[in-house]
């Protein structure tokens, strides 16, 4: 059994939140994570991918979803650190992809050692 | 021999600094025949690092003959320090495009007020990685008197995962950047060259 710790992201001062309501010409967001056998806490990318829209970012056509990892072993602290990031981000983008109404071309691509992290935790994109 | 000289047709000058201990002066004196060059790549790991005798060619007043048509800058050489990179930088005004991704690292030590002097455009691609993710380096492109317009902005952490320079950085952009792209590797420790400068 997979106990998952709460991971809300809590910025600890304004600038080191990514807030893209404020970048009126975006077109195209990557975001990369390379995960170690401890897994690594990725909620900058759910984080910005929330404020993300289609009212403050109208020419939003790309999004690249980037993530691997540098072990294939399932060690418990590398799932919790992960889960709940992985569970949101999965959710940011589903709202994405209803809110753009498919204008948003979503790319995700993972290795086979983060996919077996991602089969761990039923997380799908 | 300047005029019989094909260099004209250079676009692309990549100097492979890192390797050598001491540029032959008559490289340097061709540098400023590369009169169209559009991108100037600084590469090569120091196999004598600097502050131990190595690379004070660097220095030398012939070397900053840059053409001025220079619209790309590549630094990828633990040979030369950011305020080396601000120097050269500063020979560009019409740069456009940016890539830190080594640096020497000179330990302890704060450069405020180094961007002040840079006229470049920035305007195109600025990609840091690694330890070039720093305060140092933000800052100085921050203090930039006519600002950033950097429409693509791709940054590379090894130690971070989002550090407030990055941030800081991306605001700065935010009225021009079109493409965005932020990579967090957790697996890679950043390389260990440090000294005393």
């Amino acid at each position: 059994m997979l106990i998952l710790s709460p991971d809300v992201y809590r910025p600890d001062t304004f600038e080191r939140f990514l807030d893209l309501t404020r970048f009126p010409n975006i077109q195209e967001v990557a975001f990369g994570f390379r995960a170690d056998r401890k897994g690594g806490r990725p909620p900058w990318i759910p984080a910005a991918l929330s404020t993300l829209g289609s009212a403050t970012s109208p020419r939003l056509s790309v999004i690249k979803l980037n993530f691997t990892s540098s072990t294939g072993v399932l060690a418990e602290t590398m799932i919790t650190n992960l889960g709940n990031n992985l569970r949101w981000i999965a959710d940011e983008v589903a709202r994405i992809e209803r809110e753009f109404e498919g204008a948003v071309n979503f790319t995700v691509l993972t290795d086979s050692r983060f996919e077996a992290v991602l089969d761990a935790l039923n997380v799908r994109f | 021999m300047r005029e019989e000289s094909p260099a004209h047709h250079v676009k692309d000058l990549r100097l492979h600094i890192g390797e050598h201990t001491r540029i032959p002066e008559k490289i340097l004196e061709c540098i400023p025949w590369f009169t169209d060059v559009d991108m100037i790549s600084l590469l090569g790991y120091a196999v004598v690092p600097l502050g131990y005798g190595g690379f004070s060619p660097l220095w030398e007043p012939l070397f900053w003959k840059l053409p001025m048509s220079v619209r790309s800058l590549t630094v990828n050489t633990s040979a030369v320090t950011l305020l080396q990179v601000r120097d050269i930088m500063a020979q560009l005004p019409n740069l456009d495009d940016l890539v830190l991704s080594r640096l020497a690292e000179v330990g302890g030590r704060k450069l405020p007020g180094i961007g002040t002097v840079l006229k470049g455009k920035f305007g195109g691609r600025l990609m840091l990685s690694g330890e070039c993710v720093c305060e140092d380096v933000v800052n100085m492109l921050l203090e930039i008197p006519s600002g950033l317009r950097f429409v693509e902005l791709d940054i590379y952490c090894t130690h971070d995962p989002l550090p407030s320079s990055a941030v800081r950085l991306a605001r700065a952009c935010r009225k021009t950047l079109v493409k965005l792209s932020h990579t967090v590797d957790y697996h890679r420790k950043p390389y260990s060259f440090s000294y005393s400068g």
